[in-house]
């Protein structure tokens, strides 16, 4: 599966501190940085105990980091459903449409209904039909069981002329009743 | 030695020697094919194709990929359609156009052509025909 971004900045990170240390090694080696000093800083977490457990910190840290990005890099990816729904497969080839087309003709079918204030969906593929659930807001004089089931006949008879994709289920929920007079 | 386009080339055998077709001639007549299909808005390119046809002069071929195996070629066409057509029998008629017309003008065989609708295209007025409820809300 492919990082994410995080996990990418962390590689990043880790190449800088890691190019870092190979120009120190370097500048040790050829005598660039004297003896005294790298002395000096080795010496450092035995100075004092805030010393030491400041070293402890940043080894903790190296730790959390190293096993992040093992996780990081080698997380299985999630099990999605498919983003395409098959249109028909015949003799000359296969159609497909994306979901998201699909879902774009929902929201409008949805919103072209004057009792609809507001629609969010979600559409996936079940068994080759397409499951279809709303969650809506509808006007405040609205009948609920009638809009809805009106607007699950008609929904399914407008995807199902327009795509030739059988409908599932419409799932619907309301997530604002409207006051009844 | 064999380059990778060669490769990809379908050549026909006739009599008095040979005619070798490019995997871009192909697009190109499927290209032209579909866009004679009414109801097709257009082709959907991927986004270095996208990126080159805004450097570049149009790309005819954006949104074809022809895969040559040899004797048979496969199509695959990522299309917009228009708001309002039956994308059932607009992409058959897509995968009929295209398999004839290349089939009679090359002499290829065509296995299949995969449709593959991208998006659907609505046309600007009807956005404004979709929002009643809102304006109701606001004149009230």
């Amino acid at each position: 599966m492919k990082p994410r971004i995080i996990d990418r900045l962390l590689l990043i990170l880790l190449m800088l501190v890691l190019l870092a240390l190979g120009l120190g090694l370097l500048a040790i080696s050829l005598g660039f940085v004297p003896m005294n000093i790298v002395t000096e800083i080795v010496s450092l977490p035995y100075q004092s105990s805030a010393n030491g457990w400041i070293t402890a910190g940043i080894g903790f840290v190296l730790v959390l980091w190293a096993i992040r990005m093992i996780i990081g890099f080698n997380r299985r990816a999630r099990k999605t459903g498919p983003a395409t729904a098959v249109v028909a497969k015949t003799e000359f080839g296969t159609s497909t449409i994306t979901l998201a087309a699909i879902d774009e003709m929902v929201k409008r079918h949805c919103a072209s209904n004057e009792n609809v204030r507001k629609q969010e969906s979600v559409i996936s593929v079940k068994d080759n039909k397409l499951m279809i659930n709303l969650k809506l807001n509808l006007a405040e004089e609205a009948n609920v069981p009638e809009t809805t089931a009106a607007l699950r006949e008609s929904l399914t008879a407008y995807i199902q002329n327009l795509t030739g994709i059988t409908v599932g289920d419409i799932s619907m929920m309301v997530s604002t009743l409207p006051e009844q007079a | 030695m064999a380059t990778e386009e060669s490769i990809s080339m379908k050549t026909v055998d006739i009599q008095g020697g040979k005619i070798t077709f490019a995997p871009d001639v192909i697009a190109t007549i499927a290209s032209l094919a579909a866009n004679e299909v009414e109801g097709v808005e257009g082709m959907s390119g991927t986004m270095v194709e996208g990126i080159t046809g805004i450097l570049n002069k149009k790309n005819i071929t954006k949104g074809i990929k022809v895969e040559i195996n040899e004797d048979v070629a496969l199509i695959d066409i990522n299309v917009i359609l228009k708001y309002g057509y039956k994308i059932h029998e607009i992409s058959s008629a897509l995968q009929k156009n295209i398999k004839t017309t290349i089939e009679n003008m090359t002499g290829l065989k065509v296995a299949a052509v995969n449709v593959f609708v991208q998006s659907i295209a609505f046309e600007k007025a009807e956005k404004t025909e979709v929002k009643p409820a809102k304006v109701e809300t606001e004149e009230e």
